[in-house]
């Protein structure tokens, strides 16, 4: 501020009347009749005077705030949250699956992703309000899933374990079942020595069974076509054959 | 609320001036604030928002103490709630029109506290004693030897060339944008 600005400030003031009858005023001193009434029509003909007088008012209430301690702001806070609190109490207010909104009006870092807050808040609420039925279907259709997953899973278990004896590299074509074809598989006999030496001594193959181990496994039986078969004895005797000449 | 509230007093003591409702109304825009949390899309600022509440509570204020005033005598505290219902309303309609004539609270803050820079040794004395140190203005004529009607005297009109101060600062703001 200026040295002529101050030098005014202390000047004599023409309107001196109106502002003593001010100070007087704001001070808490008693009025009297002529004084309030000179008072009143000074703020209400003196146009430049009444602004000052809200400006000065409103100069004073800036320097209150900026001296103000953090004691005394936290004295203000804490009168909205009381209020704020008797509100919610005698509204009967009480969300326990949100954040209390004291705790937002406290945190301005909430208070600014209050709308994606409470659109979460939404989401999560209409989750939790799902109606009971609801929650009862989802739970018949998970039981159901489960069940039907058990049922396919043991069945095609069975059906492995039932394949296990047959070859599955040859497995049979057509309509025949698994238990029909262990069915028919079961009274065939494994190759055994017997004919293989009527083989050997029918002069086909000169070789023992004990030397060509390679036809002792010809016993497994083979799925031609529709029908299981033990190995013919042809089979056997290419067999040998087939190993002879690349002895030869 | 403890970013907010020093915006939203200086805001309603801009209008109520140190009209003992003043601490009220700001309680209740913050209450209200809470009420309508709901409503706050974020199209504008926190702060703008908050305002634009304490402007309508202001408002409300306003009327209502407009229609308890009518069936009392007229003092100077009536003049003063209409004069200051008046100065609200000019503001209103200059918002209204697009004319933000009213600076922001904490811009404002910033303006004051460069005017008392500006201030004369003795006067920025006086002001620290009485608002930053709690000193009475009857402790402060003893000290000074003076009445102490005296000395409100030289605060009221410290206050009013801080007022002036303001305006200034505010039309250089507003000037050069």
């Amino acid at each position: 501020m200026s040295d002529s600005e101050n030098q005014r400030n202390d000047a004599p003031n023409p309107n001196l009347s109106s502002w003593a009858l001010w100070e007087q005023y704001t001070s808490g001193e008693e009025l009297t009749r002529k004084q309030s009434e000179a008072l009143t029509e000074s703020l209400k003909s003196d146009d430049e005077f009444r602004h000052n007088v809200l400006a000065e008012q409103a100069v004073d209430q800036m320097l209150r705030m900026e001296a103000e301690r953090p004691d005394q702001s936290e004295a203000f806070v804490a009168r909205v949250l009381a209020k704020v609190a008797s509100l919610e109490t005698n509204q009967g207010i009480s969300n326990s699956t949100s954040q209390s909104p004291i705790v937002k009006l406290l945190d301005p870092t909430q208070l600014e992703n209050i709308k994606k807050d409470r659109q979460i808040t939404r989401n999560e609420e209409s989750i939790l309000r799902r109606p009971r039925g609801a929650w009862l279907s989802i739970a018949a259709l998970v039981l159901v899933s489960v069940t039907g997953v058990g049922y396919w899973y043991r069945n095609v278990h069975r059906e492995q374990g039932s394949n296990r004896s047959i070859d599955l590299a040859e497995a049979p074509k057509g309509t025949e079942s698994a238990a029909d074809l262990t069915a028919e598989l079961a009274p065939q006999q494994p190759f055994k020595e017997s004919q293989m030496e009527s083989v050997v001594d029918n002069g086909i193959a000169k070789s023992t069974p004990t030397n060509e181990p390679s036809v002792e496994p010809v016993v497994n039986p083979i799925v031609q076509g529709s029908n299981v078969v033990a190995v013919p004895q042809q089979t056997a005797l290419a067999t040998v054959t087939k190993a002879e000449r690349l002895e030869t | 609320m403890r970013t907010y509230h020093r915006d939203v007093r200086l805001f309603v003591a801009r209008f109520l001036g140190n009209d003992p409702a003043a601490e009220d109304v700001a309680q209740e825009v913050f209450v209200q604030v809470h009420r309508s949390l709901d409503q706050f899309q974020g199209r504008a600022s926190l702060k703008t928002w908050i305002l634009s509440i304490a402007r309508h509570r202001i408002g409300t204020w306003f009327r209502q103490q407009s229609r308890q005033l009518r069936t009392k005598s007229l003092d100077v505290e009536a003049d003063l709630v209409q004069y200051r219902w008046q100065a609200f309303q000019r503001e209103e309609l200059a918002v209204g029109e697009g004319n933000q004539s009213g600076l922001d609270p904490d811009v404002e803050l910033g303006q004051l506290r460069l005017c008392l820079q500006k201030l004369k040794p003795l006067q920025r004395e006086l002001i620290q004693r009485f608002y930053f140190e709690d000193a009475t203005a009857e402790s402060i004529s003893r000290l000074q030897g003076r009445s102490a009607g005296a000395v409100r005297m030289s605060l009221l009109r410290i206050r009013e060339a801080l007022a002036k101060c303001i305006r200034k600062q505010a039309a250089k703001v507003t000037h050069h944008e």
